[in-house]
């Protein structure tokens, strides 16, 4: 491939000076809280001269630290690769062709917009070995940043004759946004990791002044005049208010500004977020599908969310860690701008995700039931094995035998969710019992097969198909499909590939 | 192209692939499993030395019953369940007893083609093939291939592999 566009760099540069002081802030700002939560709950009169000694001595380190990796980063674009050098002690050099790039992801949190500055994750969308997977620039000016952006990605000349407004946004922020976000558990989560969070100062907390205070001694006296069933229902009323605050509110500093518009160099470019500010860029040939994700409180709203399948986005950075994001088309929005959008980027008439499916047969159900029943039953059976032995009471694995009608739901909404279909360039796998996930990718992007049967799916004629793709997690599967009729699908799906590899069943015939 | 086989058959399944792998392997996989069944019953047995209850005595009884009929009879099976083959267009594997797998790739999609062997490996003269693509879900592997067969598989694909421009993804 031919790299054209902007005149290429090939002077190593530096980061952003004032990178520096932004990457120091945030250890330091958490030294900071540490500090002020400990002097909180336990007064000036019990803090020493030996914290503040010791945290003066972290901050300096810091600092030193910071400015010493600033020192030794440096990178360059040269016409065919971008080379990263950095590391404190051991010294790193990466270098990445430029042919290979699939995405660019503008990071800005509110420390870095103050400061002018955006961190720049350059995908490559190895996965897997030690090559992968990102080029993670800490930090430069939101200048350099656009700059480094339009510069990779453009790569041929945009053809001639190109539609002219392509600029217009493919999906926009809207209010109608908004209605759906207390329909996701995102604020529970939230209140959870806060739990979790004032644990962690448990030590700092002096929780016998805290119980004797007056609000809390008063809320206990009311909450033990209350009927039990009533008190529980208020505790669960409670919790779904604050879900529905959380989430709301969540949603929308997470979300807030949405745009995802087509740049003219054939790019998708996503920018959202009111404090930490997102802007991935994508380059469309990359993208080999869409998946339509419809968790079930949201699906009965009306919503869905989407994500895209393309090599490089949503797998595992550098450092093993889920990169947090980094493949989202849509976050919780109205299901049938949802279809719209994944009509749109993949170049359909319609969106695949929303054709009728052809259904799994009854024989699926059966197996699920046999996945999911017998896991449910194992606390029972680990309980009642005790009881029986006369050395632990009975209703305990009685209790434990509540969980066996979740389990059934979740098998029979799994089997309800489970379907498939080829819809023009595209094939269709539907999954999942609590989220519903439809995955569409390109017939021409799958680069393998896997089939898979169990003993127990061999007289049903069941057979689980599993797509390969060179993008995202890389394996979409079309799980307990009838067997004659999957295969079909699947030598359909690619021509040529699979046909030599199939004969007729004599044994059925 | 051939044309997938739906005339008057209503039901399709998976061929076998044209080739066993080297039978050398039913002795490779018995080796492994008997030095792993070995370990466990040596292990218990220097226990069984020095402390001698009556149920650690009939689980080793139970475990060395399970390791002969283990040795004896699933590596055979095994060795007939895994096929393997390798056309102009595909490489084509199938493996597995309880759980049945059949893995296809294209050759235009093949990234890496790699072989291992292990110190048991280089003694029975055998070779594992693994065929890689550009994802983690689409890797093939031929187990316990005569190795100049392997070294012969390795060269014909290699070739395959670099007649395809781009990065097969």
């Amino acid at each position: 491939m031919t790299v054209t566009g902007a005149p290429p760099v090939t002077d190593w540069r530096r980061l952003d000076r004032r990178s520096i002081w932004v990457e120091a802030v945030k250890p330091g700002g958490g030294l900071l809280l540490a500090g002020a939560v400990a002097v909180t709950f336990r007064g000036w009169d019990r803090v020493g001269w030996i914290e503040p000694t010791i945290g003066a001595v972290v901050v300096v380190g810091i600092l030193v630290l910071s400015a010493w990796a600033w020192a030794t980063t440096t990178y360059r674009v040269t016409a065919t690769h971008v080379e990263l050098r950095s590391g404190l002690l051991v010294r790193s050099a990466r270098s990445v062709p430029r042919d290979r790039l699939r995405s660019v992801d503008l990071t800005v949190d509110v420390v870095h917009r103050v400061a002018g500055l955006a961190v720049v994750a350059i995908g490559t969308g190895r996965q897997g070995g030690e090559s992968d997977d990102e080029l993670k620039l800490e930090s430069v000016s939101t200048a350099e940043a656009e700059r480094l952006r339009s510069v990779l990605l453009v790569r041929e000349a945009a053809p001639v004759g190109a539609p002219a407004d392509h600029r217009a946004p493919l999906a926009e922020f809207g209010a109608s946004w908004v209605r759906l976000a207390p329909l996701s558990l995102a604020g529970l989560v939230a209140i959870g990791v806060l739990a979790a969070a004032l644990g962690q100062f448990r030590d700092a907390i002096d929780y016998e002044a805290l119980w004797g205070s007056g609000p809390v001694r008063s809320a206990v006296a009311w909450a033990g005049g209350v009927a039990p069933p009533l008190l529980a229902l208020l505790v669960i009323g409670g919790l779904l208010l604050l879900n529905t605050v959380l989430s709301t509110v969540l949603y929308v500093v997470s979300y807030g500004g949405f745009r995802l518009v087509r740049d003219d160099d054939r790019t998708l470019r996503l920018t959202y977020g009111l404090l930490t500010q997102r802007s991935v860029t994508i380059e469309e040939a990359r993208i080999r599908g869409v998946r339509v994700d419809e968790p079930l409180l949201l699906r009965l709203g009306g919503g869905a969310k989407a994500k895209i399948v393309a090599a490089g986005l949503g797998v595992q950075d550098s450092e093993g860690n889920e990169k947090r994001d980094s493949d989202l088309l849509l976050p919780a929005v109205p299901v049938a701008l949802a279809h719209r959008v994944t009509a749109d980027v993949l170049g359909a008439a319609s969106s695949p995700a929303a054709v009728a499916l052809r259904r799994h047969p009854a024989a699926a159900l059966r197996v699920l039931l046999l996945r999911w029943v017998p896991v449910s039953l194992l606390p029972a059976v680990g309980l009642a094995v005790p009881a029986l032995l006369g050395v632990f009471p009975h209703w305990p694995w009685q209790l434990a035998l509540a969980l066996v009608p979740p389990a059934v739901a979740g098998a029979v909404l799994e089997f309800g969710n489970l379907g498939h279909a080829l819809s023009g360039a595209f094939l269709v796998a539907r999954s999942g019992s609590g989220v519903r996930r439809t995955a569409v990718v390109r017939r021409d992007g799958v680069i393998a097969w896997r089939f898979r049967r169990t003993v127990l799916q061999r007289r049903p004629r069941l057979l689980s198909v599993t797509a390969a793709v060179a993008a995202g997690k890389g394996a979409h599967t079309i799980a307990y499909a009838d067997q004659d009729e999957v295969l079909r699908v699947a030598a359909d799906a690619v021509p040529g590939l699979l046909a030599p590899f199939l004969e007729p069943d004599p044994a059925q015939a | 192209m051939t044309s997938v086989p739906t005339s008057g058959a209503p039901h399709l399944r998976l061929r076998a692939p044209a080739h066993h792998v080297d039978p050398r392997a039913i002795t490779w996989w018995r080796l492994q499993d008997a030095l792993i069944w070995g370990a466990v019953l040596v292990a218990v047995g220097v226990v069984l030395v020095f402390w001698r209850p009556g149920w650690l005595v009939a689980l080793e009884v139970a475990v060395a019953v399970l390791a002969v009929v283990d040795v004896v009879v699933a590596p055979p099976i095994r060795y007939a369940r895994h096929r393997w083959e390798s056309t102009a267009v595909a490489v084509y594997v199938r493996e597995g007893v309880f759980v049945e797998d059949w893995r296809v790739a294209p050759l235009s999609r093949v990234q890496t083609v790699d072989t291992q062997r292990g110190p048991l490996q280089q003694w029975l003269g055998l070779s594992t093939v693994t065929v890689t693509t550009a994802s983690t879900a689409g890797a093939l592997k031929i187990k316990g291939l005569d190795r100049d067969a392997a070294v012969e598989l390795v060269e014909r694909l290699t070739a395959a592999t670099e007649a395809t421009p781009g990065d097969a993804t």
